[in-house]
This record gives C-alpha cells, structure tokens and sequence, in this order.
C-alpha cells in the first residue's frame, strides 16, 4: 500500500472518463458522520466521496469497523445526513424528515446480513407485502412473486414458511424481497454469506443480470471474494476514509499502460493497482501545453486517449521531438532526477491525461525494489 | 376486500403461535369477565333496588318526604291519601305497607328479616309476573306470596307451607318472582288485611307509598304540583320512572357500594390495558427485528402501527367472545346463588365491548412506541 495523506481521498470516480456524462444514481460528496453527542462524540466517517452510476456494480470492503455500514445506512436513507450531500436517485437526503425518508426507502432494495423474515409469512406471502409498496394489477400480486421465486430456484419452495426453509433459501427469499419492486438502487450487505458457492454464484449473476438490463446500480459490501469478478469497481475504507475506489476495467487498462513504463516495469500488481487508483484525470485541449519547459517538474503523465507531442523551443524555432499515443507516458525524468523540465509537452488533440503527483510516483518508485539499476536503466534508456 | 391482494399480516402473525395465541384470547377474555363482573355487580345493585320502583303500577306515588331512599322507612298517615283522593282527576289510590318482619327458617328454625309489602289483593299494586293468578289467593287471611328468589338463608320454602314471619304463622298460598336486592334478603307480599292483623300491627295504619291513578289524559306535572301545593309539606310526590332514577343515582352516588363497583369498572379496565399491553409488547419485541425490517425497506410509521393496531383489535374480538361467554355463565351462577340482576341487556354487552376496544387500542398504542422507535438503520 502506498502511505497517503489521509485527509486526501482516493481519486473522485466522476472524473474518470468512462463515466463523466451521466448522472450518478448515488452522489456523496464531503460526507462526515459522527456517533453519540458531547464529549462521547466520535467521528466515524471522513470527507467521503463516492459516485455509484446506473448499471454499476460496486463492491466495497473493509475491515469491520471501517465506517461501510454507516456509510451504506446513510445511502438508504436509514440515517439522517449530518454533513455533506447524498444524493440518492436525484434526490437529496440532507434534511429530510423521516416520511420522505420512508417514501425514498421504498424505491431502494434492501438485502441485508439478517434477512429478518417473519415466521408467521410464506415465502410468497413474504414478496407480495413488500409489493404492497407500490402498485400492482391483482393478478401480479400472484405472478410476480412466483416468477421471482422461481429464478430464485425456490418454485418448489412458494408456500414454505421460513421454518421449513433453510439458511440458503431464506436468504434467497430475502433476495426475492429486495428485488420484486425491480428497485433502481439495491444495497447488500454480504448477501452471499450464507449461500454455498453455486448459489451465491447464481445470486450475484442474477445482480449482475438486473444491473445490465435495468441499468441498476448495486452496492455490496462483503468478504467473499468469490463474487469480487462481478464489481465494476470496488470501494475500500478504512478507519472511515475511502482509502481507494477502484474502477476495475478502467484500473486494469491504467495497469496495462503503467507496466510500459520502464519504472514501473517490476512494479508487484498490488502496488501497480494502487498507483491506477491514485491517478487523476485532466483533460487538455489541442494546442495547449502539458509541460512547459525549464519548470519544476511535479507530476507524472499517462495518455489515456488523443494525442500530443514533446518540443523545444531555441531561439524561437519549434523543434518537434516525439510525439505520443494513448497509453504512453511522459514527465517522469524531471520527478526522478529534481531537474527542471528538459523539453515542453503539447496536447496536438483533445487530450485526457492521467496525472499523478509527484509525492506518489517518488513513494512507489522507492519502494520498488533495485531503485538505483531501474534509475540508470531509465537514463540509459532515454 | 381483497384476500389475493394484501397479506393480512397482522391476521398471520396472530394465528402463527398457536398456544400463544390461546393465552393471550384466555387473558383478554378474563378481563373482558372482569369487566363484565363489575358492571354485572353494578347494574344488579342499581337493579335490585330500583326494580320494585318500575314495578309499582302507578301514575304518581305519594311517600313521606324524609323517604330518599327505599330503604329508609318513613311513612305517611292514611288521611294524606284521602286528601290526595279529594282531586277530581284521581281515580283511584292504593295503599301499600311495607316493613320488615323476622321470618323462621322451617329447617334451621333460625330467624331472619324479611321485606314485607302489602295491598289491597285487588289493586294491581306491583306488575310481577305469575301476580295475577295468586293475588286472588291472598284474599283469605294470613295467605302470603313467597318470592321464590329470595336468599336460600330463609329455606327451602314452597307453596302450601306454614311458616312464621313475626311470631304468626301464614300459609304459602303461592310463589312470584321478585328477587332479593342487596339490602333485603327475600320478599313476602301479603294482602292490607293481613298486613293490618299481624301482632303488633301499627295502630295509627300508617301507610308506605300511596300509589295514585288518574283518569285518562291528565297533565301529571300539573296535578303533582297541586297536590303539593295543597297538602301539608311532609310528603313527595313522584312518578315511578321519578323514583327509579332517584334510586339509582342514590345507590350509585351516594352508597358507597356504588362507587366501589364503578372503581371495580375502571379497575378492570386498567387490568385489561395492562394484560393486552404485556401481550403485545411482548409480541412486538419478538418481532422487533422484523419490524425494523420492514421499516427499513421502505414500510410507513402509519402502516406499522395499523399492523399492531389491528393486531390489538383481533384480539379485542376473539378474546370477547369467550368473555362474554364466561360471564353469562358467571352472572347465571351468581343470579342463582345470590338472588342478585345480573343480566347481559344489548346496551351492556355493547358497553363492554366498547371498553375492551378501548383497552385494546390503548394498550397497542402504549405498545406500538417500541415500534416507531425502532431504529430501522440497526438492521444492517
């Protein structure tokens, strides 16, 4: 891991690239929680910053105590906001009182640890009260439930009441629960812990499944790691700070680019990812500079897409060095040697970049193993 | 309404637990017959005391003015009633005698008093029923009519008996049903004649109630007010409802035994609300994860406390049934035993059940706190 500021957060997902022109279906910006009241008043999460978008599955881990809970409370309107902005499905839920709280809950699906069923209701029975949230044609009070129950591989199950039904299948009814109002935002909390590996695997592709066709957006928090391939992006905290949010297809593209670069070449993955999830992006537009020369280098740049060039300017004649491509990399020479920049660097099309700061790219360069021989194979190189 | 559509949870969860289920009708029914139990007591109080005043076949009675109750005494001399005679639009009035006489248990030989009254056997004095046939009987001397309800203290008394009411001897000439109250044990009804022949007969005839008929379409309130006017101030003149109201709101506030059987009420009233709460607090907190739940998925404060609201009905309902049943055994017993009007009339059924509505509702409502508060965010 690399050491990091606390106070500074993981790299803000709105501004990754892939998912910058829609609306997110979850926004909390700046949100800090406390327990208790007076002197017994705790901090429990810090300038959280997270964007879920629709169709987005989202896995967020962290150890227990970490702040998920709160922070997954406070998504489904459970808590009250005490500062910063959640919003959920276009709707803020800072000071709202508890009937609007209510009235937003029921557009969320809730499947959580303790599914909570009640005795006395089958498992048909159990879908179709919570249907009751929103209206239905009297047939579909009949239907639904049974088709949901079927994909649930409970068909046979439909008139069990909880006591005739096992761990793995009450789980399942609370799945059902969760997913019978075809909800836009489902919250989990470990809903594969009781399930054996096949049915979890079923549960999470049937996720996965509602999250594509529906454009869904599900948020688990869980330690399976048998589901982690699912995550569109996976969200860690610690001691109530999101210590990285990382969007996998995105992250793994970063990887691919950074392990090009001869400094990162030897770089263990997990340091790797952890660099693709500090980086920012910046965007530039054609003609304007990136680096200017003879400037104090501070940060390292990586293509993500369009084009730009490296140049000198001598006695006001431009002289082209090299140009560079999606995926390639510059600026990393004046970080390692604290020289001033040797030549500028201009965007020749809209450019996105993706920037890390210099502090970082100096941590994991030290702690990659060998610095000396990798510093001189650069120069070498160069 | 729409039995497919909604699921009647509160309906589910109730029936659920069977032997719970039970306990809890059993402890709403018992309060429901304790309920039932004071009232029985209260209104059979009020009821044997003013059931002889609804009884007197009679436009306006003329008592003594000191008489604000039935069991106080005081009579009035016989030349009241010809003075009162003395209006035209009277028709008629008839004397009746009433005192207290110390009746021998043939069995037990042991002594014991008795209400008396007595009439003219022709004067449709009391409306009772099988009155009718015996009043004939008791035209013969030292003839008695013997409420067959009174207290078993007097034995096992039947028609054609002698028996000693105040050191004579009378013959049972036939039984009514009259019934004790709580102050007199048993009744004798005996003709004016007899009453007058008795040992120790009151010399002057002074005379109980003077009950007055008038001839068709009288203005009662007017005539009352011309009696009283005319006659000397010792005597009060009332209707038989007059009197009735009189000797209710007398029993009710002013003995003592009254107030105590409507504390009785409120009593059992506060028993039911805190057994129905023990059993709906108790069914809230077993559910209170699931409550939670529900609250957390999206379920309005209102639509929680409907559950546990018609939870609390249901049980109102079906724990009434058996109390109900209950006491009508129970009164059934007690009017056997004691003598005592316990009878369940519509209007107090009706009552009661509006009190164990009541009782239920409160106590839900107590209950039901548990559930607005539950915090919804501890379910994660």
């Amino acid at each position: 891991m690399i050491p990091m500021n606390k106070k500074q957060s993981a790299a803000a997902p709105e501004q990754r690239f892939a998912s910058r022109e829609r609306t997110p279906s979850v926004d909390i910006r700046d949100v800090n929680h406390y327990y208790g009241a007076g002197e017994n008043r705790k901090q429990v999460l810090f300038h959280n910053n997270l964007q879920l978008y629709p169709g987005e599955i989202v896995i967020m881990t962290g150890p227990s105590g970490s702040g998920k809970t709160t922070l997954l409370t406070l998504i489904g309107a459970l808590r009250s906001v005490q500062e910063g902005n959640v919003t959920i499905l276009d709707r803020e839920l800072k000071g709202l009182g508890r009937s609007e709280q209510e009235r937003i809950r029921t557009n969320i699906g809730f499947i959580f640890q303790a599914h909570n069923l009640f005795e006395s209701l089958t498992a048909h029975e159990t879908i179709r009260l919570v249907m009751q949230l929103h209206d239905y044609s009297r047939s579909q009070y009949v239907t639904r439930p049974a088709e949901i129950l079927t994909e649930l591989g409970l068909a046979d199950r439909m008139h069990y009441k909880p006591e005739n039904l096992s761990g793995g299948q009450r789980q399942r009814v609370a799945i059902g629960r969760a997913l019978v109002n075809h909800p836009k935002l489902i919250l989990a909390d470990e809903p594969t812990a009781a399930l054996d590996k096949d049915t979890g695997r079923k549960v999470v592709t049937m996720l996965q499944e509602r999250a594509k066709n529906e454009a869904c957006t599900i948020l688990i928090v869980t330690h399976d790691n048998r589901i982690l391939d699912v995550a569109d992006r996976i969200v860690n905290m610690v001691d109530g700070y999101i210590v990285s949010n990382i969007d996998v297809a995105e992250s793994l593209m970063i990887c691919n680019f950074l392990k090009k670069c001869k400094v990162f070449a030897k770089t263990d993955p997990t340091l790797l990812a952890d660099v693709a999830g500090k980086m920012t992006i910046e965007t530039v537009v054609a003609g304007n500079d990136i680096i200017t020369e003879g400037e104090v280098g501070d940060k390292f740049y990586l293509i993500r897409s369009g084009t730009a060039e490296a140049y000198r300017t001598v006695n006001s004649n431009v002289t082209t060095l090299k140009p560079y491509v999606t995926g390639d990399f510059f600026g990393e020479l004046a970080l390692l040697s604290n020289a001033p920049r040797g030549a500028s660097v201009r965007a020749t099309s809209e450019t996105d970049l993706l920037v890390l700061d210099k502090a970082i790219f100096v941590d994991v360069v030290k702690q990659s193993k060998n610095f000396e021989d990798r510093l001189k194979d650069v120069f070498f190189h160069k | 309404m729409f039995p497919r559509k909604y699921v009647a949870i509160h309906w589910k969860m109730l029936l659920h637990h069977k032997k719970r289920l039970c306990v809890s009708v059993c402890a709403v029914a018992f309060a429901v017959l304790i309920m039932f139990m004071q009232l029985g007591f209260f209104n059979g109080f009020n009821d044997s005391q003013a059931m002889l005043a609804s009884r007197y076949n009679a436009d306006l009675i003329v008592m003594d003015h000191r008489r604000v109750h039935m069991n106080k005494w005081s009579t009035i001399t016989r030349s009241r009633l010809n003075q009162v005679m003395s209006f035209d639009v009277v028709e008629e009035i008839v004397p009746v005698y009433q005192g207290r006489l110390r009746l021998r248990n043939p069995e037990s030989r042991m002594l014991k008093a008795i209400f008396v009254m007595a009439f003219p056997p022709d004067s449709k004095a009391v409306a009772l029923a099988g009155m009718d046939d015996s009043a004939a009987a008791l035209k013969k001397r030292n003839t008695i009519l013997f409420d067959r309800r009174s207290r078993p203290v007097f034995g096992d008394i039947r028609e054609g008996m002698e028996i000693e009411v105040g050191e004579q001897y009378y013959t049972v000439a036939g039984l009514v049903d009259f019934g004790p109250s709580f102050s007199n044990d048993g009744n004798i009804i005996m003709s004016e004649s007899t009453w007058l022949s008795r040992p120790g007969a009151d010399a002057e005839d002074r005379i109980a109630l003077g009950l007055i008929r008038v001839k068709p379409g009288t203005d009662l309130a007017e005539l009352k007010h011309r009696i009283l006017e005319r006659l000397p101030q010792d005597i009060l003149v009332i209707t038989p409802e007059e009197m009735r109201v009189r000797e209710v709101s007398y029993t009710t506030k002013a003995v003592p035994i009254g107030i105590v059987f409507g504390f009785g009420l409120v009593v059992g009233l506060t028993i039911g609300i805190i057994i129905c709460y023990q059993i709906l607090y108790n069914e809230i907190i077993d559910h209170l994860p699931q409550y939670a739940t529900l609250k957390a998925i999206g379920f309005s404060r209102g639509y929680l406390r409907g559950v546990v609201l018609k939870e609390a009905l249901l049980l109102a309902v079906i724990g009434f049934i058996p109390g109900l049943c209950g006491a009508s055994v129970l009164y059934e017993t007690v009017r056997n035993k004691t003598g005592i009007f316990m009878y369940q009339t519509t209007p107090r059924v009706v009552v009661i059940f509006i009190f164990t509505i009541i009782m239920c509702v409160t106590a839900a409502n107590l209950a039901v706190k548990k559930v607005i508060e539950a915090d919804p965010a501890e379910v994660f």
